[in-house]
């Protein structure tokens, strides 16, 4: 019941947040060339004029900027994230429909980035300084300086164009139609790529702070408390400096959540996955900024749910968080 | 002094001539070298010794800890009832360690692991070396926690670290390294980070653990009043090497060592100090009914607002060539209560009067130029020098902001330097090149240099070694005669205080709860937590005869 | 000083990192002598691979990729110089006002580094340069506005610490001025782990760069890596080496710097060396 209010809390604490970034939207719009309606509208005049003066009345732009910024937080708070006018669907629908697979893509690569990550973050400071921590640390090094998105196009050519091995685009054969457990083996398959690429980058994040963590918290004295008790070196590391080595690793998978999503833009561009990211690359050459604007909240919303998420897993993990 | 109990005549732990390396560019090449002490059973054996003399390392040498490679036993046997503990594999030695050795540490805060339960960590030991179920373990944790008097032991078996006080902690990590009865009990500087009042519950709690089990100890202190306490056998290191050996009545009554001797007196005796009284006059600093209440809370939605009392209505004069100490235990005020004369806080409400000018409601450009009158002397000699600046910059600086001219200045700095017993070349290196009780000194010279009328001292000499804390404490008392200056000095030490204070002020929870004479507040206390602080005092019997 | 090269030469790796940082730079700096003709100048047969005429090959329209890369080096090592600075800046003001401060302009200035800290900050990154217009100057403000964050709270951190240090409270007790404190008691004692974390900082500048330009989102008028594989993507089938060499440059430059950083780290920061033994 504590841990039910203390999340309640936190999701108060989180409002001023998401208002502060609606008000931030709003700011953005103004600072683009013309007004928010030949913005909204998307440029070329794929809007009817009608359309347009309609807008443009509803909107106020007559009244002064604090009245527009009402109006505008108004509609957000009713999730109202205008309509676009390329894709001829509210920002809203289109949204929607591309969540579902930048959310897969982000949880597979969480899992996978942060398990493997922890496991050699783990594996290099247990053998410190041998060539294991060597080799580890300088894959970490090197795939923490690579661009995702050129190994992205590195994959594209070695694994799909040389190897003939993974697909290079998409989610899903196309005119397949696959149903039940085939169309699940078939994304399986096609994510491969794109969530190897997004993982490297993340998996060297997480070895290298992991292995750091590990060594900071072999210093503490509690270790040689434990290691005084007679306790074989196995159950001091895995029990003891495992366990508090985690928690700054659990705080780095809710900072890097904005990242990700961020990274799924390049990643999803370049293997054609039909996400948010690919939405907005495609929003970003249609120039309709609003449609961006839209994924540009949702991925902010979706960075503070991820904190609640931590925030959450902290309360299980840390016995220190007070819940009063 | 307690007697030996003599169970069996052959020792617990035997060390013979053994020397630890140190790795090469550490100050020096051993450790510790050709060591030797035994203790027998039911005995406690201090080893004293000032910072750096490597009695830590010989604990982790006997646990077999030592941080290998770096620093390694080069020499020598350590026996642990006749066993080679040197020659054992590290399989064997983990074995013994927590079941035929224990060990405790000086911070219980960050001894025990923040994310496992209390009962949980005292567990392992159980589960580690003895095949009992999971609920006869339970049963003998929580009856080796009533053994150590802590409070509902079934609820403290739940509990984690953070939710118990300094003192309970310690408990606790008795009760893990005595749960198996171990012959030999190590403990480095246990009561070192605690308040005297729990100190005295550990010491005494210590005491009768070691005759119950009949188990040896092994007690690491630099603190001579806890030797007089506890100690059956004092073995006293300087640099590595052990200089003396004895009983205790031996070794603190008749010393042989001159190092040793000079360590002892050095300690601050009981007996306060007196001199002819000061007759209040008005041209001392006066403290009139200061209050400040900190708040914490957690913003708009955040954690319920508390409210924490430091410092309640506090009334206090002090006179030029007069020095009077605050002491209290921490927590109780005594340091905001500094920070509030001088104004690095802000009070609720209350006056500090200077030459009747409250000081403490100056305007800004006033207050700058009159901080000057009331100088500081910190705690931490490693924080108090900037780092980056050499040592006559740092003491400049005060003289240069009152608009002296960098000759003067300089010329200000080479006199205070010789004053504070550095030669004027000091001036020209930087404060890492010092040693604690010198920073400390530098630290003198530079609240000095701005000439103020009153110096405030923060528990000015309680990170230093005894030997140093003397020579400090000589030179406040000089220089309070040397520059009539009205001293405030705060101090956790009642022996300190009554070394060189006139008057005292007790302090608990924020309040003066007595305040007189030196020497009559320590010889003839009336407020009853000023009798316990003075009986909770380690080895008094002894401090007293000095 | 030299006691700083010293110390920094021990680290091998560290050593390695500021060799090829030094090449970098020279090919930065001498791209012009290599390479005098515009990068963009239509040069040879489009997609020729690397050959002794065209050491790393042409691109789609027969730009050479050398040259590009050369030219690249300029923007990427500008870029990520400048934005870095401005983001130090930027971050150094608003952490030390609140790290010197406290209270309520602590509290404020903190929400609103958090706030900033929660966007995801490629993608307003990239929103920023959409709405700006692509240009070198976009550019680097988008690359600034999404980095201060991260000095902010770094910095933040040190000023705290730092002010209740006993030698800052002297100075306080001795009627020193504010901005005498900040600037001669405390910045010092906090630049070292700005500098390393600037330096690190550089690095991340660099792969924001080549992500906006790989979108398009670069200056049009500046050869830059992220651009040359953005333009070589469409031909990763027939000519793979359009979009290859720019990325091992990225990925050397980048390298070089995080070993850099690191390598200043444990001259600068030596707590945490002693822990690593």
């Amino acid at each position: 019941m504590n841990r039910l209010n203390y999340l309640l809390r936190r999701l108060l604490q989180a409002i001023p947040v998401l208002i502060a970034i609606v008000v931030l939207n709003f700011m953005l719009l103004q600072l683009a060339d013309g007004d928010a309606v030949d913005v909204i509208a998307g440029e070329a005049g794929s809007a009817t004029p009608e359309y347009i003066a309609q807008l443009r009345e509803s909107f106020g732009l007559d009244q002064p900027w604090y009245v527009q910024l009402g109006h505008y937080m108004v509609n957000m708070a009713q999730l109202d994230l205008g309509y676009s006018f390329r894709q001829d669907a509210p920002v809203l629908d289109l949204i929607m429909t591309r969540l579902g697979p930048t959310l897969l893509l982000m949880v597979s690569t969480l899992v996978l980035s942060a398990t493997f990550g922890c496991f050699l973050g783990l594996l290099a400071a247990v053998g410190l300084n041998t060539w294991r921590d060597n080799l580890i640390s300088i894959f970490a090094l090197v795939s923490y300086a690579t661009p995702l998105f050129w190994v992205a196009l590195m994959f594209i050519v070695v694994f799909s164009i040389h190897l003939h091995w993974l697909p290079t685009s998409g989610m899903e054969t196309i005119g397949a139609f696959y149903e039940g457990w085939d169309r699940v083996v078939d994304i399986a398959w096609h994510m491969i790529l794109p969530v190897t690429t997004l993982s490297l980058f993340y998996l060297a994040a997480y070895t290298r702070l992991m292995r750091a963590s590990m060594l900071e918290q072999r210093g503490m004295d509690y270790v040689m408390t434990a290691q005084a008790k007679g306790l074989p070196e196995r159950v001091v590391t895995y029990r003891h400096i495992l366990r508090n080595a985690l928690l700054p690793v659990i705080t780095l998978a809710g900072v890097q959540t904005g990242s990700m999503l961020g990274g799924s833009v390049l990643v999803e561009s370049v293997f054609g996955w039909p996400g948010l990211g690919m939405l907005a690359y495609d929003a970003l050459f249609s120039r309709d900024l609003n449609l961006l604007l839209g994924i540009f909240f949702t991925c902010a919303c979706l960075v503070v749910i991820m904190n609640l998420c931590v925030d959450l897993l902290y309360t299980f993990l840390d016995p220190r968080i007070d819940l009063q | 002094m307690s007697t030996p109990t003599a169970h069996s005549t052959q020792p617990v732990l035997q060390i013979k001539d053994l020397s630890i390396s140190l790795p090469r560019g550490a100050d020096r090449p051993f450790a510790g070298q050709n060591i030797d002490m035994q203790i027998m059973p039911g005995d406690i054996l201090c080893v004293v010794g000032e910072s750096g003399s490597g009695k830590s390392m010989l604990t982790r040498a006997v646990l077999g800890l030592l941080p290998a490679p770096h620093v390694q036993v080069t020499s020598g046997k350590i026996e642990l009832d006749g066993i080679n503990l040197l020659s054992c594999t590290s399989a064997e030695m983990r074995e013994l360690r927590g079941d035929r050795i224990g060990m405790i540490f000086q911070e219980p805060m960050t001894a025990l692991n923040p994310l496992l339960t209390v009962g949980r960590q005292i567990d392992e030991v159980l589960e580690t070396h003895r095949d009992m179920t999971a609920s006869e373990r339970r049963e003998k944790v929580i009856a080796a926690l009533d053994e150590v008097q802590m409070p509902n032991p079934s609820e403290v078996y739940d509990a984690y670290p953070h939710q118990l006080s300094g003192g309970q902690r310690q408990r606790a990590m008795i009760a893990m390294a005595l749960i198996l009865s171990p012959g030999l009990l190590i403990a480095d500087e246990p009561t070192t980070a605690l308040d005297v009042t729990t100190q005295a519950q550990i010491l005494n709690l210590i005491n009768i653990l070691r005759k119950d089990h009949g188990t040896a100890v092994m007690f690491i202190t630099h603190d001579f009043g806890v030797v007089a306490e506890i100690a059956d056998h004092v073995v006293v290191m300087e640099k590595g090497l052990v200089v003396e050996t004895g009983t205790a009545r031996d070794v603190l009554d008749s010393p042989k060592h001159n190092y040793t001797r000079a360590l002892i007196a050095a300690v601050p005796g009981l007996t306060p100090h007196t001199r002819p009284s000061i007759k209040a006059k008005n041209e001392g600093l006066a403290i009139q009914a200061l209050y400040k209440t900190f708040t914490s809370s957690g913003g708009l939605l955040g954690k319920p607002i508390r409210k924490v009392e430091a410092v309640k209505n506090i009334n206090l004069n002090v006179q030029p060539g007069e020095i009077l100490g605050i002491v209290g235990e921490s927590g109780s005020g005594k340091s905001t209560l500094a920070r509030l004369i001088i104004r690095l806080i802000e009070p609720d409400s209350g006056e500090v009067i200077l030459e009747g000018e409250n000081f403490l409601t100056m305007n800004p450009l006033r207050l700058r130029n009159q901080r000057h009158r009331i100088q500081m002397i910190f705690q931490d000699p490693y924080s108090t020098l900037n780092p980056r600046h050499k040592v006559g910059r740092i003491i400049a600086e005060g003289p240069k902001l009152r608009g002296c001219s960098s000759a003067e200045a300089t010329e200000r700095t080479n006199r205070l330097l010789s004053l504070v017993g550095l030669g004027k070349e000091a001036a020209n290196r930087f404060p890492h090149e010092f040693s604690g009780g010198q920073r400390q000194r530098i630290g003198i010279a530079r609240a000095l240099a701005i000439e103020p009328d009153f110096l405030l001292a923060d528990e000015a000499v309680s990170a230093l070694d005894v030997s140093v804390q003397k020579q400090v404490l000589d030179l406040l008392l000089d220089i309070r005669d040397k520059f009539n200056l009205a001293i405030v000095f705060i101090t956790h030490d009642l022996c300190v205080a009554a070394q060189i204070c006139d008057r005292v002020a007790v302090m608990k929870s924020g309040e003066i709860v007595e305040h007189g004479l030196a020497s009559d507040v320590l010889n003839t206390p009336q407020h009853p937590y000023t009798k316990t602080l003075l009986s909770s005092l380690p080895g008094q019997a002894w401090l007293k005869t000095r | 000083m030299k006691n700083f090269w010293q110390q920094y030469s021990r680290n091998k790796s560290a050593v390695f990192g500021l060799v090829v940082l030094f090449a970098l730079v020279l090919l930065a700096a001498s791209a012009n002598l290599l390479f005098p003709s515009d990068p963009f100048k239509l040069l040879g047969a489009p997609m020729s691979p690397p050959s002794s005429e065209f050491l790393l090959g042409t691109d789609s329209l027969g730009r050479s990729v050398a040259s590009g890369i050369a030219h690249g080096a300029r923007t990427s090592l500008l870029i990520g110089l400048v934005a870095t600075s401005v983001a130090v800046l930027l971050g150094t003001v608003i952490g030390g006002l609140a790290g010197f401060h406290g209270g309520k302009v602590d509290n404020l200035l903190m929400r609103l580094t958090e706030l900033f800290q929660t966007i995801p900050s490629f993608i307003f990154a990239v929103l920023l340069v959409a709405i700006l217009s692509p240009s070198l100057k976009s550019v680097v403000i988008a690359i600034a506005v999404v980095s201060w964050p991260t000095v902010a709270r770094l910095v933040r951190a040190e000023f705290l610490s730092l002010r209740k240090r006993e030698f800052v409270q002297a100075s306080i007790t001795m009627g020193m001025p504010s901005w005498k404190i900040i600037f001669q008691q405390i910045l010092p004692n906090a630049l070292s782990p700005i500098i390393v974390s600037a330096s690190l900082m550089i690095a991340t500048a660099i792969l924001l760069e080549s992500g906006l330009s790989f979108l398009g989102l670069g200056d049009p008028n500046i050869m830059s890596w992220g651009f040359l594989i953005g333009a070589g993507r469409s031909i990763l089938r027939t000519a793979w080496w359009v979009c290859t060499f720019p990325g091992i440059a990225i990925l050397l430059t980048v390298m070089a710097i995080n070993l850099v950083g690191e390598g200043l780290n444990d001259v600068l920061n030596p707590r945490l060396r002693e822990k690593d033994q």
